[in-house]
């Protein structure tokens, strides 16, 4: 039966697998490409179980074909399908990052091969054919235009700098729709692909702040991800995407309390990304975060310059209007703590912390 | 040789030695006369007493014997009273033992209900308690999670 859904279509493949496949031997790349769909099949069941997708068809579905793989969600909830999309994609990459091929090719100082992601939402028909039935296969075939938007989008990865995770438009739009998805993006480029006709606006993933990419990774990888990625950061050319994971970790780690004795490291990998990465504001708020949070780091004057920092690159950065707001009222500038939230309010009406401080200010005046 | 003659040849301290014989013969006798008539008179003393202690005998003997008498019969009596005691007490251990087997079977029954129930609720209340366990750590891990996803959308 046909049905015409809204699917998050992510399309992930390994880039300059032809050329690789070139010079390398037979046995070698088909060792990449059989590691490469393992990485891939390990991480698309598990996320699916783990965050409640049925699968078989019916809120999402996926394929991997040589070095490629496609993933349908169309849970009904588009917003939860774009955010799973993104994670899929990071995880991919960690885990593609952390495979055994990669390992090795780490060790002997080879570059890693990169995996590019294109992630586009549109209406798609998915419909479970005759011939399918027939061969006793109840997967649905899944057809639209949507698709081919992403694996153009996905085409456009090899020009990013960033996290190689492209996105289009609609997508971006979705993920603007709440500050529900900490994500940020590059400029957009528009690009014209082959076959389309039109100008196709494409987004890179320049930031992605989850707590939940590490600790939702299937456990058996999870074992010296952490090392992995500390040891890929050493190594030239590292990928800027790897900093803000293993920051946002150790973020995790530091608010629990339990983890002082990274806080000197931490800031070193943090002032390492900022040589490495475009987009700074994010990096900027984590070392702010750490200057509040951090036992042995806590200084509000040079937490409030890295927020200022933040702001001075991006003026819409919510997170660092906050907490500046934050530390102006902890060192009780009272005057300047109120301008600050109301210069939230201005840009959010609903923020509800920058509401409910200005109501204490209004009563105590 | 007679007697005259023996006075005329005697002289007087002769005669004086045996007028002291003589008396101290007469006191002698007299002497020997009062010992036996006091004898004689506790010999009758010794007779009464004898007597009179036969007679205590004989009404200590009866005494005793009434003094048994009376024991034996309260003691049959109280022995006749405490058998009838002890055979009422008998029928009545009887017949609560009779009422009493019934509940003592279903008393049984109850404990080994009870005993079952009490067991299935431990285990129920293990498996309460497991949920609740469960259910708190779900809590910390749902709280856990919202912490960080606000650190998320604040970085």
């Amino acid at each position: 039966m046909k049905e015409n859904v809204v699917a998050t279509i992510l399309f992930v493949d390994l880039m300059s697998s032809t050329e690789m496949a070139k010079n390398m031997t037979l046995q070698e790349y088909d060792d990449m490409i059989v590691d490469f769909q393992r990485t891939m099949y390990e991480i698309i069941t598990h996320h699916l179980s783990r965050y409640g997708y049925v699968g078989n068809g019916l809120d999402s579905h996926w394929s991997i074909a040589g070095d490629e793989m496609l993933v349908f969600l169309y849970s009904g909830a588009i917003r939860f399908d774009v955010r799973n999309a993104l994670l899929i994609a990071m995880k991919i990459k960690l885990a593609w990052l952390a495979s055994t091929f990669n390992e090795r090719i780490l060790q002997e100082g080879r570059l890693v091969s990169r995996i590019g992601v294109g992630i586009n939402c549109g209406k798609v028909i998915k419909d479970v054919r005759e011939w399918r039935v027939k061969m006793g296969e109840e997967q649905p075939n899944i057809e639209g235009y949507a698709i081919n938007v992403a694996k153009r989008v996905e085409s456009a990865s090899r020009e990013g700098s960033i996290y190689q995770i492209m996105v289009s438009d609609s997508l971006y739009r979705r993920c603007h729709e709440s500050n529900a998805i900490n994500v940020a993006f590059s400029q957009p480029r528009s690009l014209v692909f082959k076959g389309l006709g039109q100008k196709v606006l494409v987004y890179e993933v320049s930031s992605f702040i989850n707590f939940e990419i590490l600790s939702s990774m299937p456990v058996s990888m999870q074992d010296g991800l952490i090392e992995k990625m500390e040891y890929a950061v050493t190594q030239p050319d590292t990928e800027p995407w790897i900093f803000i994971t293993l920051l946002r970790h150790y973020v995790s780690l530091i608010a629990s309390g339990r983890h002082e004795y990274l806080e000197t490291h931490v800031i070193e990998l943090a002032k390492q990304a900022l040589e490495v990465i475009n987009y700074k504001s994010v990096i900027y708020n984590i070392l702010g975060w750490f200057h509040i949070h951090g036992k042995s780091l806590r200084n509000l004057d040079i937490a409030l310059n890295y927020f200022d920092q933040s702001l001075s690159l991006d003026p819409r950065n919510e997170g660092a209007f906050l907490h500046r707001a934050r530390i102006l009222e902890k060192m009780g500038k009272t005057d300047q703590a109120r301008h600050a939230y109301e210069e939230i309010l201005y840009r959010n009406h609903d923020h509800p912390e920058a509401q409910r401080k200005l109501a204490k200010y209004r009563a105590g005046q | 040789m007679i007697v005259t003659e023996l006075f005329v040849n005697a002289s007087y301290i002769d005669l004086a030695l045996l007028l002291l014989i003589i008396f101290s013969l007469i006191i002698g006798i007299m002497a020997q006369r009062e010992t036996k008539k006091n004898t004689e008179e506790i010999e009758k003393k010794i007779t009464a007493l004898q007597k009179y202690q036969e007679g205590m005998l004989k009404r200590l003997d009866s005494g005793y014997t009434l003094l048994k008498k009376v024991f034996v019969d309260k003691a049959n009596k109280l022995n006749a009273r405490l058998n009838e005691t002890l055979e009422k007490n008998k029928a009545v251990m009887v017949e609560i033992d009779n009422k009493i087997e019934p509940l003592k079977v279903s008393l049984n029954e109850t404990r080994d209900t009870l005993r079952k129930t009490v067991l299935e609720n431990e285990k129920e209340m293990k498996r309460i308690a497991k949920e609740l366990e469960n259910f708190s750590k779900e809590i910390q891990r749902m709280k856990d999670d919202i912490q960080e996803r606000t650190i998320d959308l604040e970085l």
